[in-house]
């Protein structure tokens, strides 16, 4: 009967005691540059402690900061992200931690995507002290190269309609392209812009590896009648870009529309 | 009988007088059918036996004494930091949407302190149940604890449960359970208004675990894009959910194994249902499991846990078929690609959110939460994983803490 009463209280202690660990103490990474492609690449992490927070800052060979030194590059780094935290936590309650927002912990795969193709990146990672949020012993530098993408600038999409059926014809029969659409509100208050939007679709459907499903190659018609989750009336716009060799391979192409009584019709964007 | 008329009239008019708040509001939303009164603690402090706790879905965990003690104790934390012990439910109905938006009447519970002020209107997405009698218009439900921290908590049955018992639940459909939930907050609020207990805070609060974890992050979007006026979010707390449906599916069966067998089947019939794919079950399910899905799934006879010792199934393969489970499979693919869409990570959250997992859930797996990390990060969330126990356990010590939080 006594273990009965016992093992209770062990789990309520458990309950309580179940503290966040937190490493103050410099702490050794082991960084692996898995794959680089013409936008993305994939990293490892593995810290030697896995109560250590770290957080990444990147710069590229365009900007003037990618030559100075990279202590003062991650101290200034670190300090870009307070001075975000900051003003984003200004008159704002129940907001998260700045090692929330910014910091990860424990071994992860990082995966930074839509970077310029052909050209040199300096990542730096750096260990966050948990208790005064600042860097801790040297940052770790990861420097990669981005290969090559086959960009076509020439590609185009003009979009017509007919019925409740929207018609895209690709300026390039042959080559495969990606699109898909939101309400306009949507993307200008959650993304800010239609390349954000896009950046994210692409993403998770990466992620997923569906991308070859999800492309087009040719007229493609779009019946909105059969769409169950068009809100009629709504300003969408389309977001569109070729696709090759798992990389977005030309310019955005966007075209806004409105669903309405059955019948789509185009509006200029703004 | 003129005199009749005019002392009618004259009644009518000083009831209209006493109670002006009552002459433009309309009621009709929320139709109440039953109603209790519950002390979410006993004399001796221990959490009331009637409150149903959720069950950890897994088949091979039987309920032991040790396990349920231990869960009654942990919930009996919840219990140190209430306002008022006795709580208020209600079940009712209101118009809701159907899975193509159309009209159609749901249920569900709205649960409040008997006495004292309401702080804010907590909604609640429900976590999977299995039967009927557990849905929360029949019980009371463990996120209804909350109510007794002095808060207006409101609960949906969603469709497939409570008054619409008969129809296929479109489990895991995002959009048409999100609207649900929605729904149900929509006509509480004039409810609780009419019955004089009106928040004092206009801003509501989301609460989740597991399927309504996930089903929490989905009324996040849904509101932050179409009801931000009629319900401001204060902050959003969600645990243990399914966020990348896709994800939790394909880990499912590249592992050949899952913590919650019966997601599965239910997963698939309820996209399929809620997407209207068209797909044809038998392409997914062996000959066995399709002999009794409906007895298992649909009569909601069973809690999931039964329903997974029934299905007796150790591994995927044993109810999936082969080309159930190639996602080069055309039926497959077109699954995957509606999984997708009904994953929730797909938007910018504007709110702050807490986010729990237990590294230990064998239910819903730990990638869920690392998958939300990576396409959240950045946002306003609080991320707390860690050691919390399996799905069960975590689901108690998630409702503590949000318990502590509130």
């Amino acid at each position: 009967m006594k273990k009965y009463i016992l093992i209770p209280i062990i789990l309520i202690l458990a309950a309580c005691t179940n503290k966040e660990k937190m490493a103050t103490e410099p702490c050794s990474f082991e960084v692996t540059v898995k794959k680089t492609t013409g936008t993305k690449v994939w990293l490892d992490i593995v810290p030697a402690n896995d109560a250590a927070y770290y957080a990444f800052g990147m710069v590229d060979e365009g900007l003037p900061y990618y030559d100075m030194d990279v202590h003062q590059l991650a101290e200034a780094s670190l300090e870009a992200m307070h001075e975000l935290y900051t003003r984003y936590s200004a008159n704002r309650t129940n907001v998260g931690s700045f090692l929330d927002f910014y910091c990860y912990r424990e071994a992860r795969e990082i995966k930074e995507t839509h970077l310029l193709s052909d050209w040199n990146y300096r990542m730096l990672l750096i260990q966050v002290n948990p208790k005064n949020l600042e860097m801790i012993g040297e940052p770790v530098i990861i420097d990669f190269h981005t290969g090559p993408v086959d960009f076509d600038p020439d590609f185009t999409i003009d979009f017509k309609c007919d019925g409740s059926r929207l018609i895209l014809i690709p300026s390039n029969l042959e080559a495969d392209y990606y699109w898909d659409f939101e309400e306009t509100a949507v993307i200008n208050e959650e993304y800010n812009s239609p390349e954000m939007f896009f950046y994210d679709l692409v993403d998770m459907n990466e992620d997923y590896e569906f991308m070859p499903n999800m492309l087009d190659r040719g007229v493609c018609e779009y019946d909105l009648a059969l769409d169950r989750g068009i809100e009629e009336g709504v300003r969408h716009t389309i977001v569109a870009t070729g696709y090759k060799n798992g990389e977005i391979n030309t310019f955005y192409i966007k075209q806004d529309f409105i669903f309405e009584e059955g019948l789509v019709r185009l509006v200029s964007s703004d | 009988m003129k005199r009749l008329f005019a002392i009618i009239s004259a009644l009518c008019l000083l009831v209209a007088c006493r109670h002006p708040q009552m002459v433009f509001e309309d009621f009709d939303t929320f139709k109440v059918f039953a109603s209790g009164e519950t002390q979410v603690a006993m004399a001796d402090g221990m959490l009331n036996p009637e409150i149903r706790l959720m069950e950890d879905p897994s088949a091979d965990e039987p309920d032991t004494k040790i396990a349920s003690t231990g869960v009654s104790n942990l919930a009996t934390d919840v219990l140190g930091s209430i306002f008022c012990n006795s709580v208020v439910h209600v079940s009712g109905t209101y118009a809701g949407h159907d899975v193509d938006g159309s009209p159609i009447t749901l249920s569900g519970k709205l649960l409040i302190p008997k006495e004292g002020p309401v702080k804010n209107l907590i909604i609640v997405s429900h976590y999977t149940i299995g039967a009927n009698y557990e849905c929360p218009s029949e019980t009371f439900p463990m996120e209804g604890l909350l109510a007794a921290k002095g808060y207006a908590v409101c609960i949906a049955d969603y469709i497939g449960f409570g008054v619409t018992a008969s129809r296929v639940h479109p489990y895991m459909h995002t959009e048409s359970t999100a609207r649900s939930v929605v729904d149900m907050a929509l006509a509480v609020k004039p409810y609780l208004k009419h019955i004089g207990r009106e928040p004092d805070s206009n801003e509501v609060i989301l609460v989740g675990y597991s399927q309504g974890g996930s089903t929490t992050i989905a009324v996040m979007r849904m509101i932050q894009r179409k009801f931000a006026d009629q319900l401001p979010i204060k902050k959003v707390y969600c645990g243990g959910g399914p966020y990348d449906l896709a994800a939790t599916f394909d880990s499912a069966i590249s592992q050949d194994r899952t913590g919650i067998p019966c997601a599965i089947p239910m997963i698939v019939q309820g996209v399929n249902e809620g997407d209207n794919l068209g797909l044809n079950l038998a392409d997914f399910f062996k000959p066995e499991l399709l002999a009794h899905y409906d007895d298992w799934i649909n009569s909601k006879h069973y809690t999931v846990k039964q329903i997974n010792m029934l299905m007796n199934a150790k591994n995927v393969h044993d109810v999936m078929t082969e080309s159930g489970m190639d996602k080069h499979n055309p039926s497959t693919a077109r699954l995957y690609k509606a999984l997708m869409i009904n994953s929730v990570l797909d938007f910018r959250p504007q709110h702050p959110i807490y986010m729990f997992h237990s590294k230990d859930d064998e239910t819903v797996p730990f990638v869920n939460a690392q998958r939300a990390e990576k396409y959240f990060k950045g946002w306003d969330i609080t991320f707390d994983f860690d050691h919390y126990g399996k799905h069960g356990m975590g689901a108690l010590r998630f409702i503590i803490k949000v318990s502590q939080q509130l």
